[in-house]
């Protein structure tokens, strides 16, 4: 069984701060949502009203259509993996992963098949006898991860589950959660603050900022059509870049300190004049001149492998870019290049609203209020 | 480290701690003379028969004899078989009531500091004072307990004339001292368990008695045993409130093994016995030392991390 989560304008206030401020969002059955953000945006907060674990101040949440606003964490059909594990270190893995089924006076054989068979699952069935403390972080977290299985809740929730974990590790066991969500078909609610995790994991990312929704949509929906300039920031690796500018003709934009043009995908409705923000992607940075050519001062050139990660100063205006380009240029560090932009990878916001002006609201992905 | 520099670290250490041992050596020096010597010379008196106020050299050589008295003077296995049942009593209430204190009062409710402040006060008065004043709150005529007593139209009791009263009185008095430092231990204890812990268990279903049963207590169990076996030593050694109290009476029912070895010694004038059932208590509470330093040592790793 799995069961979609409905927010119905969530709302959380501690005092006078507002953490989580009216949050709409529906889950359907099964479906993957991974909650991105910087650190006190709200996005545990949000999980944790969720969870039953903090009350709302205000609003709805929905759990398979049952109002579950005010019901206490066990009587949600949910199972919750902390990043600190949180388990119980006097107790076996086995008596761990079982707790919650004692509770409920399960038939033994019932419990053993359970736990057998998550502990299977997770590959780790010659560990069932240890106590967490005899545990690598990794072990741990599958403990942790069994012990939600063991209920077979509707719904999952991950509260940034791999940050305690090496980056190895946390590669590793980033495939093994995408392979778990494939095999278990649960819907699952993941918290983190990386966004490589929201990228690979999620079917739809939720990104959240000072407890606003400011986006909601596919991986590629919100890399390729970031709604306004946080979530532009915020998604992708490295960071987009972004020049002050000026709306010079409906297809243009004008670096005035740069002195550059730069032609844009499409016509914009905008006013010309306005002030705006040009966003391009450090992959949409080509080396070499083109129709329009940025003057780049490289400080330092990053060769990571496939690619070559540029960071210098735009000749002129003196802001800070980085082109992400393909093979090894590490000669170019303390030099001056020529870069040529691909328009796919260029976006306008608008100075003032921060909004995207190239990629208006996409219908029925603008879920914020 | 190359192999060279490992044995220098080790020449090194072994010296440091030649250094180490030079500068611990005072303390060393007054804790044996403090300690040991009077635990040594209490040993030797055991063997002989002397009297205080006399000199040493009219001591009697007597042997084992006042050792055999340990084992056959039925008084010796009178007291300790009443401080067993002090020990029992007091410190099981003891530590029922610290924790019930500790799990009704941790959070961060407002106005809890004061709360707390208040119920470590007892622990801070001198045993002395303590017995001294619950004399008076027991005294039969004058008494504030047999007062409020009056108020319930309960009769005014004798409190330290009866034999069962007396024994409770003692009790009361060592449950409202030493209560708080259960209270405090397990206060402590319970500030350490990780947060997170008790919600994975509210979620897995437990409500607040669960939690507490089979979660937060469990993870502070070697707070709770430490507890308990200083708690279990502290009631071996009672002497000043029960000596204040009742010193022991009426007849022999508060007279606990220490009460004994006083009265054997300064009343009986018997240094040998009483030199030689200090030993047998000596005994019995560097047992439970060793059982409370064995516990301390796991306390590290108590949340599993």
């Amino acid at each position: 069984m799995s069961a979609g989560i409905e927010l119905i304008n969530v709302t959380k206030r501690f005092g006078n701060n507002t953490i989580v401020d009216g949050i709409n969002l529906t889950a359907a059955a099964g479906e993957f949502i991974v909650l991105v953000g910087a650190s006190g945006c709200g996005k545990s907060t949000t999980l944790r009203m969720i969870a039953g674990l903090e009350a709302v101040s205000d609003g709805r949440i929905l759990i398979g259509g049952r109002d579950v606003t005010t019901a206490r964490p066990d009587q949600r059909d949910i199972a919750m993996v902390f990043q600190s594990y949180a388990l119980y270190p006097h107790m076996s893995v086995a008596e761990n992963m079982s707790f919650a089924l004692t509770l409920t006076r399960a038939p033994k054989d019932e419990i053993a098949r359970r736990v057998g068979e998550a502990a299977r699952i997770l590959g780790i069935e010659n560990l069932l006898d240890r106590k967490p403390k005899a545990l690598s972080g990794g072990q741990r977290q599958r403990v942790a991860m069994g012990r939600a299985i063991v209920r077979e809740p509707s719904v999952f929730l991950f509260d940034e589950p791999l940050s305690n974990l090496d980056a190895k590790l946390r590669a590793q066991m980033r495939v093994e959660l995408a392979l778990l969500h494939k095999r278990l078909g649960k819907t699952t609610v993941y918290v983190t603050h990386d966004q490589v995790e929201a990228m690979t994991l999620a079917e739809r990312i939720v990104i959240l900022e000072r407890g606003v929704i400011q986006q909601i949509g596919t991986p590629t929906e919100v890399f390729n059509r970031p709604q306004n300039l946080f979530v532009a920031g915020f998604i992708g690796s490295p960071v987009m870049n972004m020049f002050k500018g000026v709306l010079a003709a409906p297809d243009r934009v004008d670096l005035p300190d740069a002195q550059v043009s730069v032609r844009l995908p499409a016509p914009l409705g905008a006013t010309v004049g306005k002030p705006v923000i040009l966003g391009i992607r450090p992959q949409g940075l080509l080396l070499g001149a083109g129709a329009e050519t940025l003057r780049m001062r490289v400080k330092v050139a990053e060769f990571l492998g496939t690619e070559t990660v540029l960071n210098g100063t735009l000749a002129g205006s003196g802001e800070p870019v980085t082109a992400a380009v393909g093979g090894e240029h590490g000669q170019l560090a303390d030099h001056e290049i020529d870069l040529s932009t691909n328009p796919a990878h260029v976006h306008v916001f608008d100075a003032e609203t921060g909004l995207n002006l190239i990629q208006p609201a996409k219908e029925g992905n603008n879920e914020t209020t | 480290m190359t192999d060279a520099g490992g044995a220098a670290m080790t020449i090194n250490s072994r010296s440091n701690s030649r250094t180490a041992w030079f500068f611990i050596l005072p303390a060393v020096i007054i804790m044996l003379a403090a300690c040991l010597y009077p635990v040594i010379s209490a040993a030797r008196l055991g063997f002989y028969d002397w009297s205080m106020g006399t000199p040493w050299s009219q001591a009697k050589w007597t042997g084992w004899t006042s050792f055999e008295i340990v084992f056959t003077d039925p008084a010796v296995w009178r007291s300790l078989w009443t401080t067993l049942k002090f020990a029992a009593v007091s410190v099981s209430a003891e530590m029922f009531l610290g924790i019930a204190l500790a799990l009704a009062l941790e959070g961060n409710i407002r106005g809890m500091a004061f709360f707390r402040t208040l119920f470590i006060l007892p622990m801070m008065v001198a045993p002395i004072a303590v017995g001294l004043t619950w004399r008076y709150l027991f005294d039969a005529q004058f008494g504030l307990i047999n007062a409020l007593l009056a108020v319930f139209d309960v009769a005014a009791k004798g409190w330290l004339a009866d034999e069962t009263l007396a024994f409770a009185a003692i009790i009361i008095a060592d449950i409202w001292q030493w209560t708080p430092f259960v209270f405090i231990m397990v206060i402590a204890g319970l500030s350490s368990v990780d947060s997170t812990v008790l919600e994975a268990a509210r979620i897995d279903g437990a409500r607040w008695w669960t939690v507490t049963r089979r979660v937060k207590l469990p993870m502070i169990a070697h707070v709770l045993a430490i507890t308990l076996v200083m708690r279990l030593i502290d009631a071996f050694r009672v002497l000043e409130v029960i000596y204040v109290l009742t010193f022991g009476g009426p007849g022999d029912s508060t007279e606990v093994l220490s009460m004994y070895i006083y009265k054997t010694a300064f009343i009986g004038q018997r240094l040998g016995s009483a030199s030689a059932i200090s030993v047998l208590l000596l005994a019995v509470v560097m047992f439970l030392t060793w059982l409370a330093l064995r516990m301390s040592n796991p306390l590290d790793d108590e949340n599993g991390q």
